[in-house]
């Protein structure tokens, strides 16, 4: 498979002064599932934002396709609306990714954009709101809908783009157990399908269910370890290194004991 | 696996759904908003990190910094000697060494606005039409005065070294109260720069009104830059203007709605804390020896520049 995500020693940080990515190397093939995990501020969704072009990195390149992506590259119309077609993506938190006046308009903004008819675009927002079981939700205000229903539309409002490339903020940050495990198999089907799902997550859980090719970075804003994810998931001694896993306490029969637990668990 | 899944989602795009697009990127006047605001954000960040640092300036006791300000506040301002004002430069600039800052870039900044509001507001006293004196620099001749009302034009206009002298003074009045300002601004953290004002007894309830509004205002830049990330990750092609508007429109409402969310539950926070009616703040760390004598040594310094 060719490589249709390229990123060579980039390196961003926030107003000069804090870094939050360093000399990050890496490259995501077409078709790929592709997570990169860390701790809370080790620099996940600096990375995920600077494959969206939406910020820059202050050294380095990064290439879409072979094209270099950079503020100058986005100016041209053509490689700005090929990145942004292509790509779709959820953010972590829905408030700030749903900006139309109802539910329905959320999802008919990008297909419309994207050329789409006015009759496609609808089949296209209907199909999508009732395979995630929101039908109900269609003429609903944005601002009237629950944390949970945020997160379905603004996962929805990405679907109807019918993107190449999907990126995840945390894709199980705010939905409930049963649209978590939906959500779970969709990925695994829009991958299967031929798309590219590249997702950020602290949950080791998620790396177990999707299998993805995995990157992990460290609290030093690097590449710490990349590989599958059974060669993530079985170095121990790794994961503790990076806090993905840690000693704390759990009580169990009525006894309240400490150990290392991962909080996942593996499949047989 | 038994797919629920829309169909259009299992296809692939056509692939030449771009190609007829050419030209440039048109997304400027919500971009240049939202870079403007982001800057704000930025400027308010970098203050509250630089003061954090670990300078000597940064290390002092904020009520003793707040004392030297109002106290060099009202020295430049009683001083009408140039030699004076300048001395005061190179005493702050002296200070801005002390405090660990960019001085190229706080210089920068400074001068930008003691040129706008020293310089160019100050200018026309320059001119003999305002200050009388020997014209040193011609501009205009009229061939004759004019008189009306209580104003005086002479015959030729020009600049004067009167002129030229107060304007010298109110520029570098202006510079160095600015300058004094950035440097308080710059090594103090907010909260600690607050804390420090109640010394001037200003009621703990009103610090704590600042703090929140200071807070919010970072909060809601936060929020702009985020919702505008997400915003230009679904622009595609060029959308109509008042599209534009009406998601901006949407945007305000959103972020209004917020706000009163935000207000509430911090309400509600203060509240469960035990807030009846009566902020009651912790207070500052004791002021030690080495604040004494930093105040000790700008009383002097102050004294000796208006004796200059």
């Amino acid at each position: 498979m060719e490589n249709i995500i390229s990123l060579n020693n980039v390196n961003y940080s926030y107003f000069g002064k804090i870094p939050a990515l360093r000399n990050i190397t890496l490259e995501i093939a077409k078709g790929a599932m592709f997570a990169v995990i860390g701790q809370n501020g080790s620099g996940k969704t600096s990375l995920l934002n600077i494959i969206n072009g939406l910020i820059f990195p202050d050294a380095g390149d990064y290439f879409y396709k072979r094209i270099r992506i950079d503020e100058k590259s986005l100016g041209n119309k053509n490689i700005h609306n090929r990145l942004r077609g292509s790509m779709g993506y959820i953010f972590q938190n829905p408030d700030i990714q749903l900006f139309c006046p109802t539910v329905m308009d959320e999802l008919l903004f990008a297909p419309l954009q994207l050329g789409c008819s006015t009759d496609e675009s609808s089949e296209r927002a209907l199909q999508t709101l009732a395979a995630l079981g929101i039908s109900y939700l269609k003429d609903r205000s944005v601002t009237m809908l629950s944390g949970g229903e945020k997160k379905k539309v603004a996962i929805a409002s990405v679907l109807t783009m019918n993107p190449e490339i999907l990126l995840v903020d945390e894709p199980l940050a705010g939905i409930d157990p049963k649209t978590q495990t939906f959500f779970v198999e969709l990925l695994l089907e829009l991958n299967h399908a031929g798309k590219t799902i590249i997702f950020t997550t602290h949950h080791l859980d998620l790396i177990d269910h999707l299998q993805p090719q995995v990157v992990v970075l460290s609290d030093e804003h690097t590449i710490q370890k990349s590989g599958t994810a059974s060669e993530i998931l079985n170095d121990e001694e790794f994961l503790i290194s990076v806090n993905m896993i840690h000693e704390h306490a759990h009580r169990h029969d009525g006894e309240t004991h400490r150990h290392f637990h991962a909080h996942y668990v593996f499949h047989s | 696996m038994e797919s629920n899944i829309p169909a259009f989602l299992l296809t692939e795009e056509p692939r030449d759904r771009f190609s007829g697009d050419a030209g440039k990127t048109r997304f400027s006047f919500i971009e240049r908003t939202i870079a403007g605001t982001a800057n704000s954000l930025r400027i308010l960040y970098l203050q509250a990190e630089s003061a954090g640092n670990s300078s000597f300036i940064a290390r002092l006791n904020p009520v003793t910094k707040v004392l030297a300000f109002v106290y060099l506040i009202l020295v430049i301002s009683f001083v009408h000697s140039l030699k004076s004002q300048v001395s005061t430069s190179g005493f702050l600039a002296v200070a801005f060494l002390f405090s660990g800052l960019n001085m190229a870039r706080v210089y920068r900044q400074i001068l930008l606005i003691s040129f706008l509001f020293g310089f160019l507001l100050a200018a026309p006293a320059a001119l003999n039409v305002v200050t009388p004196g020997d014209i040193l620099v011609s501009i205009i001749s009229l061939g004759e005065p004019h008189d009306f009302w209580i104003y005086h034009v002479p015959a030729r206009i020009g600049i004067t070294l009167e002129g030229c002298n107060i304007v010298a003074r109110i520029f570098m009045r202006v510079f160095n109260s600015v300058s004094l300002s950035f440097l308080l601004v710059y090594s103090t953290s907010f909260p600690r720069l607050l804390k420090a004002f109640r010394i001037f007894f200003i009621p703990d309830t009103l610090l704590m009104v600042f703090w929140l509004a200071y807070k919010y205002i970072f909060i809601l830049c936060r929020t702009v830059e985020e919702t505008y990330l997400a915003l230009k990750s679904r622009m595609i092609r060029n959308i109509r203007n008042e599209t534009l508007r009406g998601i901006a429109a949407g945007r305000i409402l959103y972020l209004y709605e917020k706000s009163q969310i935000n207000y509430e539950q911090t309400y509600a926070a203060m509240i469960s804390r035990g807030y009846a009616g009566k902020i009651i703040l912790a207070g500052e760390n004791k002021m030690t020896v080495k604040d004494l004598l930093i105040l000790l040594c700008t009383a002097l310094l102050g004294a000796a520049i208006l004796i200059l």
